[in-house]
């Protein structure tokens, strides 16, 4: 049996907008601790990760661990109809093939519940370095929403650039290029709007805008937007959820063709 | 018109070409085919592979190569210990898999212990917060050393400001002000304390803990 309420709802529509674009479908893993869910899009190139602890939820009940397979479009469909001031709670049974969602309002006089069929979803579970990255790149995450659109509008990918200048975010394209330069900005009101940059050593990759527009869909869930970077490894874009988790989003890079040079 | 023009052709295009040619050649990589990216399921079974006891020396090589193409994340390692197990083949009779273990081994060390411990490098702020850091040295280095002006005692200011501003999470807020402060006013007077962190007794990095704590603790009082 498990069962999760959540008082306020609209954070899982939130969530739910910020990853549905991306995946299809996706395995949630449900354990004493809490939800997660790790999933690639049907590309490969980009990977969500996407952690709820069960400290968030009130109740929160899972007897044994299970992994309910989700099709995010429908859930999406289905978390539609529940108000934003709506409360949410997840219900699955041991053995059965479904789950449930029943949308109550805050007054208790509307409860609405709907379910849905579950699937079978075959996933390899990634190992990602979760530390130790060259660069990490804190800023407002408004702010790294506008210029990923603002890139996009000139270049399909955008090379990132940490030095100990700041960080220099580029695009270039038919029409040109363009430059958006960020130096660190620590005299701020509120801890949210601070650019902070640590770094190990200098680092440059490319990435598709494409998919850091999907990754922004993620903006309204927090203030701020972590981008850690490293050779090797994948591109970290990691929102807060409060204090409850944070969704993760992994990119890789672009890299030059070897065959034609 | 066309009649009176004479037209010469032109040489600058062909370099816009090798630009754009330059842009065009990048190729989207996918997760897994990262180096830093492993499929937790992959290492458990080649892990299994390699523990087996009498395998054939081509299955061992063949596992060892493929271990070999990834490097597995640091709380990866810990929890399969499949660095323990291709340890233990370093001592493998054969010597072909010994060797090729032992390169492993020593490759993964490697790559840790580099990005161990290394050093923050710093990175420039915007002109309001590098005026406000730069005044912060300014009255360090004078609480510190009031007549010289000393290379030595520079930089040690600049240490200490730096580590303030990293330990109040890289912002200049009100906690850091004070820390800043605090320290100024310690070092000033306070004979022993200065002649201490000037020989390196204390290390920057303590002397801004120190005043950090007190800072907390003043603060929980008011609350």
């Amino acid at each position: 049996m498990f069962e999760a309420r959540l008082a306020q709802g609209t954070l899982l529509k939130k969530v739910l907008e910020a990853i549905k674009d991306l995946l299809n479908e996706a395995t949630w893993d449900c354990n004493e601790n809490g939800m997660s869910l790790q999933a690639m899009d049907s590309s490969h190139v980009s990977l969500v990760s996407l952690t709820l602890n069960a400290e968030g939820f009130e109740p929160y009940r899972c007897d044994r661990n299970c992994s309910l397979g989700i099709n995010l479009a429908s859930m999406s469909k289905i978390f539609k109809c529940a108000s934003n001031e709506d409360s949410i709670t997840i219900k699955a049974g041991d053995e059965g093939d479904t789950i449930t969602y029943v949308f109550e309002s805050p007054n208790g006089d509307k409860v609405s519940d709907y379910e849905m069929k579950l699937m079978d979803i075959e996933t390899d579970h990634l190992g990602i370095p979760d530390t130790t990255y060259s660069c990490v790149v804190k800023l407002p995450a408004a702010e790294f929403q506008r210029i990923c659109r603002d890139l996009s509008q000139i270049g399909e990918s955008v090379t990132i650039c940490c030095t100990k200048d700041g960080v220099r975010f580029s695009a270039s394209g038919d029409l040109g290029s363009g430059n958006i330069k960020l130096a660190q900005n620590a005299n701020v009101d509120k801890e949210d709007e601070a650019v902070t940059i640590e770094m190990q050593e200098a680092c440059t990759l490319t990435f598709a805008l494409r998919y850091l527009n999907f990754f922004c869909k993620a903006t309204p869930l927090s203030p701020q937007v972590t981008l850690s970077m490293s050779n090797e490894v994948p591109l970290v874009v990691e929102y807060k959820i409060g204090e409850m988790g944070h969704v993760r989003y992994y990119l890789a890079p672009k890299i030059e063709d070897e065959a034609d040079s | 018109m066309d009649k009176y023009l004479v037209r010469t052709p032109r040489n600058i295009e062909k370099d816009d070409s090798k630009v754009a040619e330059k842009i065009t050649n990048l190729i989207q990589t996918t997760i897994r085919s990262l180096k830093g990216v492993v499929v937790i399921e992959d290492v458990q079974r080649l892990k299994a592979i390699l523990r087996l006891p009498s395998q054939p020396t081509e299955v061992l090589l063949r596992a060892l190569n493929e271990a070999r193409e990834k490097i597995p994340p640091r709380h990866i390692l810990q929890e399969t210990k499949i660095g323990h197990t291709i340890k233990r083949l370093t001592k493998h009779d054969d010597e072909a898999v010994a060797t090729l273990a032992a390169e492993i081994v020593k490759e993964w060390k490697q790559h840790f212990q580099e990005k161990l411990n290394r050093p923050l490098i710093e990175v420039r702020c915007d002109k309001k917060t590098e005026e406000l850091r730069s005044t912060a040295r300014r009255h360090l280095r004078k609480a510190l050393d009031s007549n010289a002006e000393g290379s030595y005692i520079r930089k040690l200011s600049e240490i200490c400001e730096r580590e303030a501003f990293r330990q109040n999470k890289n912002l200049v807020s009100k906690n850091y002000r004070r820390t800043v402060r605090a320290m100024i006013f310690a070092v000033q007077h306070k004979k022993e304390l200065r002649c201490s962190v000037i020989s390196g007794d204390i290390k920057p990095g303590d002397l801004v803990r120190i005043h950090l704590a007190k800072d907390k603790k003043a603060e929980s009082k008011k609350s």
